[in-house]
């Protein structure tokens, strides 16, 4: 062994050999060129990434070499004016023969003269990239489009702080408008911290109510607050879904109206009657008044129905609900039971009002001319029965319907009065 | 010994390893997993690698991972008769180097050679 042969050669090269290895072995192509484009070093997967896209033949010149990443890579370093990077992050998507790959390159000049191409594959990022925006670009296509439905977040303390066209579309706000604003400006919210909390502690609240769009329409809501925790548990915020429920709340007002509605006459039916009466007594007792029901029957009804016909008998029977109405106050219900007979709920009467208001209804009746038929006219006349409300409505309504017997079998076109006395 | 003769396999298996250490060309044999089993001379002071480092590796993957593509490493993966001469570059110490490759395998052959002319 030589002992004179200088320290550190051997280790020398054994550093150098493990430059070497990683460069080789370097998951990334790097190449080192001159103002000329002329390649001084490059690693092997440079000639990996790009081959398959430039030839082996061109490993020579950097600008032929990255010629389909940066066709004009000649020209920038040439029109270079001493920046140290002349090319940032620059991707290119290349096909050859079914061959595919997303390759980034940057350029950087560390000194003048000396240039130094980072170039790797990022077909992978790429591609789940790709699948990341398209997932983003589908939430936001859903979250734009939505009719009827506003979707929009508020932070912890219940402000708003993202909105976008759903919400436009259903508030009528613009971003601008609406974020900053606390959720219960938007829509009707009940003590807006306590239900925060109960969405928080449940993982969502649901709450009803109107709401009052920006051009100044009122609208019914139904909204969902969905509590969004961050990763360590906790609650960071809420995204809201808030539905015009306006169109629907209708239909069942139109539904339960078309159910209380007799449709022959339009009036009232008996089913509507007596949910009606019920609020309606309700309200009189709370406020000490008296209440009264009269019993109405069209007298010899089915006289009218053999002279003028089924038809002519409807028409009657349109006529005198139309005229009984127009001598009742919009407070009073009328209602048609059923065949000719009809109730009416006078509130704030007591017996002796009701028996006058019973006697001007007789005579309007009375006096009513009805043309059943192109060439035909009926008259009619009606008995009454007049009860004041006691206690129960089914008690005042046979108490009334009692006297109207009466009055039929007294000879019909009159009043008769119960006078019954109330029951302890 | 020369890179285009045509009986060049029977040339390198009949060959003792150190007879083929100062071929003009540069030689790598590899088993049928494709680890190196001699790295030759010509070839070590081409690539800066000494045998001892790249003997025992796989050499498509730990050692020239440029090579491991269907231009190379898929053929010998893929064809048990093999005698195919190809243009290539190397980045021998990081230098861009034209070669030819010659790739020679026989069936059930034990050794495989990667041979890497200058041109």
């Amino acid at each position: 062994m030589d002992l004179n042969e200088p320290s550190g050669s051997g280790s020398l090269n054994n550093e150098l050999e493990e430059l070497y290895e990683l460069l080789y072995l370097l998951p990334v192509g790097v190449v080192a060129f001159d103002s000329t484009g002329s390649v001084t070093r490059a690693t092997p997967m440079s000639v990996q990434l790009l081959s398959p896209f430039v030839g082996s033949a061109v490993m020579g010149n950097a600008f032929t070499l990255l010629a389909p990443l940066v066709p004009d890579l000649g020209a920038l370093v040439r029109a270079d004016e001493g920046g140290t990077v002349v090319v940032a992050n620059h991707r290119s998507r290349l096909e050859v023969n079914g061959t595919v790959a997303t390759v980034e390159v940057s350029v950087h000049r560390p000194r003048p003269g000396y240039y130094v191409a980072v170039i790797s594959d990022v077909t992978e990022l790429v591609h789940r990239e790709h699948e990341l925006s398209h997932e983003r670009d589908r939430i936001r296509l859903i979250v734009e489009m939505v009719r009827e439905y506003a979707i929009y977040t508020i932070d912890r303390a219940g402000l708003i702080d993202s909105w976008n066209a759903s919400g436009e579309r259903l508030f009528g706000l613009k971003a601008s408008q609406a974020v900053g604003r606390p959720l219960d400006q938007v829509v009707s919210v009940e003590r807006l911290s306590d239900v925060l909390d109960a969405a928080i502690f449940a993982g969502w609240r649901r709450t009803e109510g109107w709401a009052l769009s920006s051009p100044g329409e009122t609208f019914y809501t139904d909204t969902m607050i969905s509590t969004v925790v961050d990763e360590k548990g906790e609650p960071e915020g809420f995204i809201i879904v808030t539905r015009d429920t306006t169109e629907m709340q209708r239909r069942e007002e139109d539904l339960r109206r078309e159910a209380d509605t007799d449709p022959l006459t339009k009036l009232t039916n008996r089913r509507g009657f007596d949910s009606r009466a019920d609020r309606l007594l309700k309200a009189c007792a709370v406020n000490h008044v008296p209440a009264a029901v009269l019993m109405i029957d069209i007298d010899h009804f089915k006289a009218v129905n053999d002279t003028h016909g089924h038809d002519g008998g409807d028409i009657v029977l349109c006529a005198v609900g139309a005229a009984l109405t127009s001598h009742l106050r919009t407070i009073d219900l009328l209602a048609r039971f059923g065949g000719e007979e009809f109730a009416v709920l006078l509130p704030g009467a007591d017996l002796a009002a009701a028996a006058g208001r019973a006697e001007a209804l007789r005579v309007a009746i009375a006096e009513l001319v009805v043309e059943s038929s192109p060439n035909m006219v009926a008259g009619v006349t009606i008995s009454l029965g007049a009860a004041e409300h006691h206690r129960a409505l089914h008690d005042t309504l046979q108490r009334a319907d009692a006297a109207l017997y009466r009055a039929k079998s007294n000879g019909r076109n009159q009043v008769v009065c119960d006078r019954t006395p109330p029951q302890p | 010994m020369e890179f285009d003769e045509i009986d060049l396999y029977d040339q390198l298996t009949s060959s003792s390893d150190s007879q083929l250490q100062d071929t003009t060309f540069g030689v790598i044999a590899m088993d049928a997993d494709h680890r190196v089993v001699m790295y030759n001379r010509t070839e070590s002071t081409r690539s800066g690698l000494s045998p001892e480092r790249v003997v025992g590796r796989l050499f498509f993957s730990e050692v020239a991972p440029c090579t491991n593509n269907f231009m190379v490493a898929h053929r010998f993966e893929t064809e048990s008769e093999l005698d195919a001469t190809i243009d290539y570059v190397f980045t021998l110490r990081m230098k861009p180097t034209s070669v030819r490759l010659r790739l020679l395998t026989r069936r059930d052959a034990a050794r495989r050679f990667l041979l890497v002319q200058w041109t």
